[in-house]
């Protein structure tokens, strides 16, 4: 073989890198000022999603024309006229006819322009050399060195980008991940290669190291919709090397989150919370969410079908929630003055005014005949029976400490377990407080990122409206203003509603499925890009934000928090206990010493809702001497009484009358 | 048309149906495509040049099959022209014609060994355009980075047809491109000695290449045959991957000046008897003749090795190697 000496031009230096490729067009294949063609070496290290840089040669307006690219399609052929040819060359034998000359071959590559620099005037891309880009031409090429520059930095590391060598930070705008110049995120991938919540954890690690000082707090509230995912966020993962080393480039501390607060109501049987998270080496930060008659009227509209109540109904409702409910009320029907504070009250309050009206034969009350007196008594009373464990009969409420959310700190609400009544419920309460309270600016931070998962099951694109899904629409539309950040995910994309995914300013997809992958959403994707999406990594993204003019493919690392798994292989869930038992451990979150022989002696005479009252209140109040105010819980419902000396009672004998024999 | 043109066909093929069946193997289809070509060559066919056979008489022989490839270069050359304009009715030729070498690299791709020649000049009969005319238009050209070459040094004006003297001014050019093939394949000896080169064409204006055992001049074209008539017909039915004894071509004083045979690259079955076949030139070797039909076969067999890419669309596929139609997309394209 002939040595060939280096073809580079004889005046290249030798240290500089060599050029990617070559601009070409044709007339059949133009270039335009957004889209641009080049050939490369047959070994190139490029694919789809490489940034590339193509310097003119030709200066207008006396600048050189510097143009950015990404990689969206790549084609290859080689001179072969027809196939036949290539039979025909190997004699019909495609394992014969070795060929020692290998047919002229091209990598010729389409690119999307990123960026013209200068950007006027605003010309086709012209011939010219094409490089690999470098860091800072990732940077030029994102249009992120606005948002770069010291004196004005609101970068997110979202990722890195990797290409041929370049290994370059990829930044989102805070200003338009969270608000105000856009907001939201939303993610899309196939369920089962743990890339959403992952990334989400990822993406609120990032946020909470870099989102500015200036720009105010951020806390953040997750709704862990199914399986273990988000339970585990204060817990510590193993990272790989090539992690940690991700982690450090991009500035971000890989540790689990600091400060994180579980929730979850309570099970059916009012035994323990309804969670996965039930280890007892992991209940220092778990917090019963219940809800009483007052938290839960206001949104009492989520749970009752809206065919069921009419107007009538309605009309009651509100006349409840307005005149009757934690105040004193006093009606003629009633007898006199009543206070109804809980679901037991309301109850009593009902019974009370459906007596009175019997009594008086009265067909109606206040405008309100008794049969819809009786129908709304039905629906609300019922309210806690069907969310149990959520909503108590009493007056102890446990919920999210609106008005003193912590800087950085995340709120996971467990809903995994619930049903969709009581999910609705959960989520617009919350989302609906949480909007309350920015709105007065005393939520205690300026920013709250909300998690939902599932978008196709409470904002499907079809269906019925419902209560969900217009809290969602509400954030998506008008939460940027308010510093409500709707982060949300979902297997298909196409099959949520536009407004939802359309007003997420920031998109990020994992591995797609095929199907999907064929929806006119993503029509104006090359088949190339489609094709990577579909055989996406784990820790693979593509982005598209509102500064990236094209989609861009990152790398993020393993999340640095334990997963739902492995979370739940090493702190298994307490399994289901006798019920002294359960109780038990619900008040070894105060005091560990704590034993089953001092419950069960405290206990002995309660019944079962008397000591879930106890120690629901003991949980409530969190007292420093658990046992003993656990204890007075009982003796205040038993209370001792001294019992007088006995006294001698002498009772006559019964002397037979007659002939009785019995004597009476 | 079709209705005449089908039983048309349907006649031939009976007809060479009874010719095989009378006269056996020795009857083969002749393949319509060409034939008009192979007509038109009939104009140009040159005289038997003096030949002698080596070995005493011309046999075929059996070309051992390719396990490696053989051939390191390849050499080729092309000429381009366009009429500049009409002066006086005289025509001013533009003429390009270039030379390169491609070699295959570790992975077979092709690449260029070292520089390609190139040159881009004006044609003109200087006599017709006189020599006050000449010397203005030769300095306009000059001005702009032209050569003004004389086309009466090819052949003399014998009329003053256009036709005539555009032919005049490509005989010319087509001898400007065969120098630059010889001047590259003789740097190709100068650098690389005795490692074989390809050259698309007769070695017959090089002597430099004539001595070197590794190069080997390949002709596509038969205008002249090599063998006595009686001889032919053994040509002209060369099985694929046979070849023909040599030939030593006979100079003054009856002096071998090169050496040359046939080889069937592909086989002809179906095809006209020109199909696949080669004739291959190397310079004249001293020693005996078992040595010299030894080297023959090596060339041979290095030839076999290289039928494969084909090199359509080109028309000579069945005669031209893929890495010489590679050797002239990649002079059009550059020069």
């Amino acid at each position: 073989m002939i040595d060939l000496p280096d073809q580079r031009a004889p005046d290249a230096a030798p240290d500089l890198p060599a050029p990617l490729g070559r601009v070409v067009a044709t007339e059949r294949r133009p270039n335009t000022p957004h889209e641009f063609h080049f050939w490369t070496a047959l070994d190139a290290n490029i694919g789809i999603g490489t940034i590339v840089r193509v310097d003119g040669s030709v200066a207008v307006n006396g600048h050189v024309p510097r143009i950015f690219g990404v990689v969206m399609e790549g084609q290859s052929w080689t001179d072969m006229l027809s196939p036949l040819d290539d039979v025909m060359g190997r004699d019909g034998d495609p394992g014969g006819g070795h060929q020692f000359t290998q047919r002229t071959e091209i990598r010729l590559y389409t690119a999307s322009v990123l960026r013209h620099m200068p950007d006027e005037p605003l010309q086709p891309v012209p011939m010219g050399t094409v490089w690999l880009a470098d860091d800072t031409d990732v940077a030029l090429a994102l249009r992120m060195d606005g948002y770069l520059a010291a004196d004005k930095r609101t970068a997110i590391p979202v990722g890195l980008y990797r290409s041929g060598g370049t290994e370059s930070p990829v930044y989102l705008d805070a200003d338009f991940l969270l608000g105000p110049e856009a907001a939201h995120l939303n993610i899309t991938g196939v369920s089962g290669l743990a890339t959403k919540t992952s990334a989400v954890e990822w993406l609120l690690q990032s946020i909470f190291a870099h989102f500015p000082a200036d720009k105010g707090s951020v806390a953040a509230v997750c709704f862990n919709v199914k399986g273990p995912d988000l339970l585990y966020l204060d817990q510590p993962a193993t990272l790989a090397p090539e992690d940690r080393a991700m982690y450090d480039t991009l500035g971000v501390p890989a540790e689990p989150f600091k400060d994180v607060q579980f929730y979850a109501p309570y099970d059916a049987a009012l035994r323990g919370l309804a969670t996965i998270r039930s280890n007892e080496a992991l209940q220092h930060n778990v917090q019963p969410l219940t809800w009483g008659l007052r938290e839960v009227l206001q949104y009492a509209s989520v749970l009752l079908d809206r065919e069921d109540i009419d107007a009538k109904s309605d009309a009651l409702i509100d006349f409840i929630t307005d005149r009757v409910v934690n105040q004193k009320f006093s009606d003629p029907m009633l007898g006199g003055e009543q206070t109804v504070q809980t679901f037991a009250d309301l109850d009593h309050w009902f019974r009370t005014l459906l007596d009175g009206l019997e009594r008086k034969d009265a067909q109606s009350w206040r405008t309100h005949h008794v049969a819809t007196i009786r129908k709304v008594r039905n629906r609300l009373v019922n309210l806690a029976t069907r969310c149990a464990g959520l909503v108590t009969d009493g007056a102890d409420v446990s919920d999210l400490p609106f008005g003193s959310f912590a800087d950085r700190s995340v709120h996971v609400l467990d809903v995994a377990n619930l049903e969709e009544d009581a999910q609705g419920l959960i989520f617009a309460r919350v989302v609906s407080k949480l909007r309350e309270h920015l709105e007065r600016r005393d939520l205690g931070v300026n920013h709250v990122i909300v998690f939902v998962d599932e978008l196709n099951k409470y904002a499907p694109s079809d269906g019925p409206e419902t209560y969900v899904r217009r809290m969602l629409l509400d954030i998506a539309e008008r939460g940027r203003y308010l510093g409500l950040v709707l982060f949300s995910a979902q297997q298909f994309r196409s099959q949520v509603h536009k407004r939802v995914v359309g007003n997420a300013g920031t998109a990020l997809y994992g591995r797609m499925d095929g199907d999907e992958l064929a929806t006119p959403g993503y029509a104006v994707l090359s088949p190339a890009v489609r094709t990577k999406l579909s055989t996406l990594d784990k820790g693979q993204l593509m982005v598209r934000h509102p500064h990236f003019t094209q989609p861009v493919f990152v790398r993020f690392p393993r999340p640095s928090v334990l997963s739902g798994r492995l979370g739940v292989e090493r702190f298994p869930a307490a399994p289901i206990e006798e019920f002294d038992a359960a109780m038990l451990r619900r008040l070894r979150r105060f005091d560990s010493t704590l034993t089953l022989d001092w419950l069960r002696t405290i206990i002995a005479l309660a019944d079962e809702p008397d000591v879930i009252r106890a120690v629901r209140a003991t949980e409530r109040e969190q007292p420093r001497d658990a046992k003993q105010y656990f204890g007075s819980q009982f003796r205040r419902q038993v209370a001792p009484r001294e019992l007088g000396a006995p006294q001698a009672r002498v009772q006559p004998l019964a002397l037979p009358v007659g002939d009785d024999p019995y004597g009476f | 048309m079709s209705t005449t043109v089908v039983p048309a066909l349907r006649a031939i093929d009976a007809a060479r149906s009874a010719l095989r069946a009378a006269l056996g193997n020795r009857v083969r289809a002749a393949g319509p495509d060409r034939t008009e070509a192979l007509a038109q060559d009939s104009t140009q066919l040159n005289a038997h040049p003096a030949v002698t056979m080596l070995g005493g008489a011309l046999r075929v022989l059996a070309v051992p099959a390719p396990r490696v490839p053989y051939f390191e270069g390849f050499l080729d050359g092309i000429q381009r022209s366009t009429t500049v304009a009409y002066l006086d009715g005289v025509p001013l030729l533009h003429g390009t014609a270039a030379a390169a070498i491609r070699v295959r690299d570790a992975e077979g791709r092709m690449r260029t060994w070292q520089r390609p020649l190139v040159e881009h000049s004006v044609y003109a009969s200087r006599q017709l355009l006189g020599d006050v005319m000449w010397s203005q238009v030769e300095t306009i050209l000059a001005a702009r980075g032209h050569r003004l070459r004389d086309s009466d040094d090819s052949l003399p004006v014998t009329s003053r047809h256009p036709s005539s003297l555009l032919r005049q001014g490509l005989d010319l050019l087509s001898g400007v491109r065969s120098d630059l093939e010889r001047q590259v394949g003789d740097d190709w000896c100068t650098a690389h000695g005795e490692r074989p080169l390809y050259v698309d064409g007769s070695l017959r204006g090089s002597r430099a290449m004539l001595k070197s055992t590794g190069i080997a001049g390949v002709v596509k074209s038969h205008a002249t045959l090599y063998v006595p008539d009686e001889s032919l017909a053994m040509v002209l039915t060369l099985g694929a991957g046979q070849r023909t004894s040599l030939i030593a071509v006979l100079g003054e004083e009856q002096q071998p000046r090169y050496l040359t045979w046939y080889l069937r690259l592909r086989s002809a079955v179906g095809r006209d008897p020109f199909f696949g076949l080669v004739r291959v030139e190397t310079g004249p070797r001293e020693g005996d003749t078992a040595a010299t039909e030894m080297q023959a076969d090596r060339v041979s067999t290095g030839l076999l090795a290289e039928r494969s890419p084909i090199a359509r669309p080109d028309a000579r596929w069945d005669v031209m190697p893929y890495a010489i139609r590679d050797c002239e997309v990649y002079l059009r394209a550059t020069a």
